[in-house]
């Protein structure tokens, strides 16, 4: 029999049970959304951590950290979580070496500041410490592209700095515009009264613009103030709020060395390390999230498949019943020359079937649901406007019919592999 | 005359709850090529399951059947079908179409079996249908034709593959004397070998220059008119 043939006479047995059809169908659409909706939850999720790591900037970085000698034996991949409880501080000596190795294009250290801080004379809503970051003067240009509003300084010793939008909109509730050229006060303390050693001088700095979080990636959390002026503001404030090393000058947790190009970063990374380093790059970094996400994926996936093994159930005993009800039919197939496979491909295909309409409508109702709910999140959270919760990408949509189709053509392979076998005689004198 | 057919030594046995019923008892029989041939006699006597069994429909417990040179007991299930699709065609006391399909997709169901371009088997059951006098019926479905065209139907369908040998299990038993004198006269116009299974011996006579008479599985008489 030709598959357009078979195919044909299945489309035909489905419609002529319309109603059965459709109930069965509902059970797989339920369960082949619910599937869409879990795993693309993960999907979008993992979408949204990614791209923080996949910024060229990001990914020219290599994070460089130093932990006691022997401290820990034996490991040699770098651990994402692993806070260096025993680490050995890199100093500025350090820094000034590492510049000199090629292809290395600069080295920041990681100053590691925690301030409050207020704008135009108003207080971060949620009065949490903000991480100031140091812009040395090198990266300074390369931070234009990510600009919204406003300009870089031009004087590396001014006392300027660079506010990521998110943490304006989130924190301080204010549109980029509105406030470039105003005053941004730091403190140790959530007021600047309370810090009597610091001079209002010091520790008053410029909005000079605002920078695109989305573009920024990893970083987006940070502001920046010239290299310069960090250093100054972490010795005026003893460190700060640092919450992981004792303060001392001319020594930081860690630093970043930027190479000069992504080709560099491999080589570097292999030098640095057999130079005592702990080094972790974006790739790394990448490479722990997609574990994790994928771990977390296939017990989404787990939670979702269950609605569909349940319609597993359904499927079976819908063919179940098409077989018994079409006893007569089959052997008059097999009578005039059906052979066995032709009599089980058709009914293999309606189950078959039942499961690509079924698949095709549930990815539809899932993709509808993942927006709705990414809809309620918007609405309720402050979740920004541009990050989706969920995600269906085209691996996601093709592996859900796929797997909708195989699911449904094994509840039907039981019932096909009966009708194929009936005796013909047999079937012929069922009434 | 060639033969077409011939049963040798064929026994088929069925376990029917503590007991076996032999429904066909060493029976050796040929069938010419063209002769038109009855079987008659009473119920379970064994005919319709020597008709299976000759159909390749069912197995013999025992014995051998050969038809148009093939050897039924060395074909595999699928060679078995694939020799009731061209080989022989089937005639059934209750039509057995598809209820869901019309009378020209039932004439096109063993040539769509046999995967025949679909052009290519319209035609043909076109012209079947036209040959069993139904051109204008063609796009009824069984329940709206009547026992005598749906018989012809079954007829047209049992031509589909252009098989030598039909098989007419009681052809007329479901159908009144008018419209089964109609069935006969059909069958007989078809110029190949028939073999009809019936209980009915004026048909029988009538139609068949042969009447073979079996009783518990065995043959009681063979008569050749002239």
């Amino acid at each position: 029999m030709r598959p357009a043939d078979a195919l044909g006479m299945s489309a035909g047995n489905l419609g002529r049970r319309k109603g059965r059809t459709a109930l069965t169908l509902v059970g797989v659409v339920i369960g082949v959304a619910a599937l869409v909706l879990m795993i693309s939850l993960a999907v979008g999720l993992e979408r949204e951590v990614l791209k923080l790591f996949q910024s060229e900037d990001t990914l020219r970085t290599i994070f460089i950290s130093r932990v006691k000698p022997g401290a820990r034996k034996g490991q040699k991949k770098p651990n994402l979580f692993d806070f260096g409880m025993q680490s050995v501080p890199i100093t500025d000596r350090d820094i000034a070496e590492l510049r000199k190795l090629p292809g290395v294009a600069h080295v920041v250290p990681d100053i590691n500041l925690f301030l409050s801080m207020e704008i135009d004379g108003e207080a971060d809503s949620e009065e949490e410490f903000i991480p100031i970051g140091g812009l040395p003067p090198e990266e300074i240009e390369g931070m234009r592209k990510y600009l919204l509003a406003g300009d870089l300084w031009t004087d590396p010793n001014e006392r300027a700095v660079l506010i990521p939008s998110r943490l304006l909109q989130v924190r301080f509730e204010k549109r980029p515009q509105d406030i470039v050229g105003k005053k941004v006060v730091f403190s140790r303390a959530f007021t600047s009264d309370d810090d009597p050693q610091l001079t209002p001088e010091q520790v008053t700095f410029r909005v000079a613009g605002v920078l695109d979080t989305e573009k920024l990636g990893i970083k987006a959390r940070q502001l920046f103030v010239p290299m310069e002026r960090a250093l100054e503001l972490r010795d005026l404030t003893q460190g700060g709020n640092a919450p992981l090393l004792v303060y001392k000058k001319g020594s930081y947790l860690s630093a970043e060395v930027k190479t000069k190009d992504m080709n560099s970063v491999e080589e570097l990374k292999r030098q640095l390390g057999n130079s005592g380093y702990q080094v972790l790059t974006s790739a790394d970094i990448l490479g722990t999230v997609r574990t994790i996400f994928l771990v977390i994926e296939g017990f989404m996936a787990c939670i979702g498949a269950i609605g569909l093994v349940v319609s597993i159930f359904g499927i079976a005993n819908t063919m179940a019943m098409a077989v018994l009800e079409r006893t007569r039919e089959i052997g008059i197939m097999k009578a005039i020359g059906a052979r066995n496979g032709d009599v089980r491909v058709v009914f293999l295909l309606e189950a078959a079937a039942i499961g690509l309409i079924g698949g095709i409508v549930g990815l539809g109702a899932g993709a509808i649901g993942g927006v709705a709910l990414d809809a309620v999140a918007h609405g309720l959270t402050d979740v920004p406007d541009d990050v989706r919760l969920f995600h269906v990408s085209p691996l996601l949509a093709a592996g859900a019919v796929l797997f909708s189709i195989f699911v449904s053509a094994l509840a039907g392979f039981v019932p096909a592999m009966r009708a194929s076998r009936m005796d013909p005689v047999t079937a012929l004198r069922y009434e | 005359m060639d033969s077409l057919v011939r049963a040798d030594r064929v026994t088929k046995r069925y376990e029917h709850g503590a007991g076996v019923v032999t429904a066909v008892d060493a029976l050796t029989i040929e069938f010419a090529s063209g002769e038109p041939a009855a079987i008659v006699g009473r119920s379970g006597s064994g005919k319709s399951t020597l008709l299976h069994i000759l159909g390749g429909l069912d197995r013999p417990t025992s014995g051998d059947i050969h038809v148009a040179g093939r050897r039924l007991a060395e074909l595999s299930d699928n060679e078995l079908a694939d020799y009731r699709r061209t080989t022989c065609g089937f005639i059934f006391q209750f039509f057995n179409l598809v209820p869901s399909m019309t009378a020209r997709r039932n004439v096109e169901l063993p040539m769509t079996l046999a995967g025949r371009d679909p052009r290519d088997r319209r035609r043909r059951a076109d012209e079947l249908l036209e040959r069993v006098g139904l051109a204008a019926r063609r796009d009824h479905r069984p329940s709206e034709l009547s026992g005598g065209e749906q018989q012809r139907v079954s007829i047209a369908r049992a031509l589909a593959n252009d098989p030598p040998l039909l098989l007419a299990d009681e052809p007329t038993g479901n159908l009144d004397t008018r419209t089964a004198t109609e069935i006969m006269d059909l069958l007989k116009s078809l110029d190949r070998t028939v073999i009809v299974v019936t209980h009915d011996r004026v048909v029988a006579d009538a139609y068949c220059k042969r009447v073979v008479e079996l009783s518990d599985g065995r043959i009681a008489s063979d008569r050749r008119s002239a």
